[in-house]
């Protein structure tokens, strides 16, 4: 098993790198990027290979991608939009059972200062009235746990779990996993 | 956004020779679909065999492809990886869509 490398670089050129924590046990990885929906394609992939040293089974790194992406997705078209740059930082910390992000920027305040509910959107209609959107929050809620929104200061702090469908991450137990 | 297209009249394939259909590449996919289903055939299938992931904007774009066709002409999907037919799934957009399992069964089907 390779060890995780302790620096990385995203294309965008914007310094990141994975730091070992000093917790037993759990495992930490940091990546910094720029706004950007071709940035979120990039540390996606990043975050996926060093994930896939850690033996995530397929359908793991599946969900991975698909709420990290959602979430990173909202800040880069809600939080700064189009027009404003910004830098987008995910701590994402491995456990025995699952993973748990916390994905930081310093854009808009989200509305109502609460998340979405996540609730499917009324599929029951003639076809020419069938949504294009509205989904990724539902996808979010059906695939998290212990999801949450904070605003401190100019920043937004979204935190959530992702539980694995099994135990296959072994690096507490010391069995040869990460690190 | 490579896609490609093959067409004997009455149907049509659209294959995606891409991993990925997200944000990124949503509105290029929704557009480049519109411009090569606009020759009007009236089935439609949407051959994603290649694609490892979809997110929520790229299902979108297959949402807005399909009402591009208008009310008679038909946008079936083929081919589902893992991922994008939990996608799919967890949406109910299984019930809006007829899912194939490969573009062969898509091809037996439509064959008569």
């Amino acid at each position: 098993m390779q060890p995780i490398p302790k620096q990385l670089r995203l294309k965008s050129g914007v310094p990141s790198g994975t730091a070992p924590d000093s917790a037993p046990g759990s495992k930490l990885i940091r990546l910094g990027f720029a706004s950007g929906e071709h940035e979120v394609r990039a540390a996606l992939g990043q975050l996926k290979q060093i994930l896939a040293q850690v033996d995530l089974t397929r359908d793991d790194l599946g969900t991975v991608e698909l709420v990290l992406g959602e979430v990173l997705n909202n800040v880069v078209e809600h939080a700064y939009g189009p027009d404003q740059p910004g830098e987008i930082r995910i701590n994402c910390r491995l456990r025995t059972d699952g993973l748990s992000f916390c994905v930081c920027d310093a854009g808009r305040a989200f509305k109502g200062s609460s998340l979405p509910p996540g609730k499917l959107p009324n599929l029951e209609c003639g076809r020419e009235y069938l949504p294009e959107g509205g989904f990724g929050w539902f996808l979010v809620h059906s695939l998290a746990t212990r999801l949450r929104y904070a605003r401190r200061g100019e920043r937004n702090f979204f935190r959530f779990d992702i539980p694995f469908d099994q135990e296959v991450v072994r690096a507490a137990s010391g069995q040869g996993a990460v690190g | 956004m490579n896609l490609e297209s093959s067409d004997d009249g009455d149907f049509q394939v659209v294959t995606v020779n891409e991993e990925r259909i997200d944000a990124a590449v949503a509105i290029r996919f929704k557009d480049r679909m519109r411009d090569l289903t606009a020759n009007g055939t009236p089935h439609v299938v949407l051959d994603l065999s290649e694609v490892e992931f979809i997110d929520s904007s790229g299902l979108g774009a297959v949402v807005a492809a399909m009402k591009q066709l208008g009310g008679t002409r038909r946008l079936d999907l083929a081919g589902l990886t893992p991922t994008v037919d939990r996608v799919f799934r967890l949406t109910r957009m299984d019930s809006v869509f007829t899912i194939h399992d490969s573009l062969a069964d898509a091809q037996a089907v439509y064959a008569g």
